[in-house]
């Protein structure tokens, strides 16, 4: 309800600093306080805000550079790989790449500690040799991702199995953002991880599985940070078969 | 997408969809480009602003609020706040340098007629610049300085040495004449 209703109010000078933007921050709020109960000021406003919000139109249309489009979204959600990383994607490649990173995962495979706090099974199991159960290749999600590829592989040690992610020709990560490895099985999405990728385009993430024996898939997104329980990023890889071994 | 409203689409970004992103992209770059350009008169800074402007939309969607107003109003906010930085920010590089570069006085040449804009459109955009020239001179000038050049009013009173008090009237009085002529046109 307003109060009587006067012919002019000693404030609505003011109204135009207020819309404006050119009111000192501290007189703000006892001016909004004002506006609430004068009518005359809030009419004031209603008119100045309306004038200034139609001054955009006195730019003349313009169509933007082509290719603008690609160099904004690439600049929100991701740059390219750099151009000079190998073409090469032939299956030996794959499979070298693999018996390169089992070799050396496989030599400190019971003293890695793979995230904060999850620690690897007995060290029993010491003496025994870990080997591949199943190997499967992560195909990128998006065609832009051509030069980059993936592979998932599970290694067993004794009845423990290590899940050993490892992406090739990923875009880097910046600022807080990080690959995160989502485990699907029975219509069922699990977090197994976050890894970062530098400037070589290389990620690894390993993850130590109980009981588990199968999955239907793997996917890995690109996160805004390490902090999710479910995907809010888009999908960079995805596995192009289920995962099983005995 | 095509046919979601503006405050769907900014739920939908918020909800980080790509796609939402795009879609609001494609519906608004003219405006944001076409503004940015008016503002800072060079086609590279004009791409820079929209790159700053998009980003700005994508990790700040929250700080849209539908009930207070419509989206292209918060959007040409957005972007002539980040126009001006950017504008203010090559002045005083400009004022560094030894030789002086016009560049930033120089008017754009005339725009090539868009063959897309509707007629509705372009009759809103006649209105408010026939009701602009009707402004005064001095007017038009204080507008062009506060408005599109960014300078605030401290800065157009050492320009123009005239008080701030002055300065601050004329403001007002040539929005609400613009007003009271786009009302006018209107009803005609």
């Amino acid at each position: 309800m307003d109060k009587v209703v006067k012919d002019a109010c000693q404030h609505t000078e003011r109204v135009a600093d207020y819309a404006f933007d050119i009111m000192p921050s501290e007189e703000r709020l006892p001016f909004e306080a004002h506006l609430a109960s004068c009518s005359l000021c809030r009419e004031e406003l209603k008119e100045l805000r309306a004038a200034w919000q139609d001054l955009p139109q006195l730019a003349e249309l313009a169509e933007p550079p082509a290719g603008l489009k690609e160099e904004v979204m690439s600049g929100i959600f991701g740059i390219e790989a750099k151009p000079n990383l190998p073409r090469s994607r032939s299956i030996w490649f794959y499979v070298m790449s693999a018996a390169v990173i089992i070799a050396i995962v496989a030599g400190t495979f019971w003293n890695l500690r793979i995230t904060e706090g999850r620690q690897f099974a007995a060290e029993e199991a010491l003496t025994e040799t870990a080997s591949i159960a199943q190997l499967v290749s992560l195909e990128p999600s998006e065609p832009a991702d051509s030069k980059a590829y993936g592979i998932a592989c599970v290694l067993k040690k004794g009845n423990s199995s290590q899940l050993v992610v490892y992406v090739f020709g990923a875009s880097s990560n910046q600022g807080t953002d990080a690959y995160q490895v989502w485990l699907l099985r029975n219509g069922e999405r699990s977090n197994a991880g976050t890894f970062k990728v530098g400037e070589k385009g290389i990620g690894v993430l390993t993850y130590a599985m109980e009981q588990v024996r199968s999955f239907d898939a793997i996917g890995i997104t690109l996160e805004p940070d390490g902090n999710g329980q479910s995907p809010r990023g888009p999908k960079k890889y995805g596995s192009t078969e289920p995962i099983q071994w005995d | 997408m095509l046919n979601a409203t503006d405050p769907e689409l900014i739920r939908l970004v918020q909800l980080r969809s790509r796609d939402a992103l795009e879609a609001l992209y494609d519906r608004y770059v003219k405006l944001v480009y076409s503004f940015a350009l008016k503002t800072i008169r060079d086609e590279s800074l004009s791409k820079e602003i929209v790159q700053q402007v998009f980003t700005r939309i994508w990790t700040s969607s929250h700080a849209f609020d539908p009930t207070k107003g419509q989206f292209t109003s918060w959007l040409l906010t957005v972007t002539r706040n980040i126009a001006i930085d950017v504008l203010r920010k090559e002045r005083r590089l400009e004022a560094q340098r030894p030789t002086a570069n016009e560049a930033l006085d120089r008017y754009p040449a005339p725009e090539e007629e868009s063959p897309e804009q509707s007629l509705l459109k372009a009759f809103e955009q006649e209105q408010v610049r026939s009701a602009y020239r009707r402004l005064t001179e001095a007017q038009q000038k204080l507008l062009d300085l506060f408005y599109w050049q960014g300078y605030t009013l401290t800065e157009i009173a050492e320009m123009t040495d005239e008080p701030i008090g002055t300065l601050k009237s004329r403001l007002h009085q040539s929005l609400k004449t613009l007003r009271r002529l786009m009302q006018a046109e209107g009803e005609g």
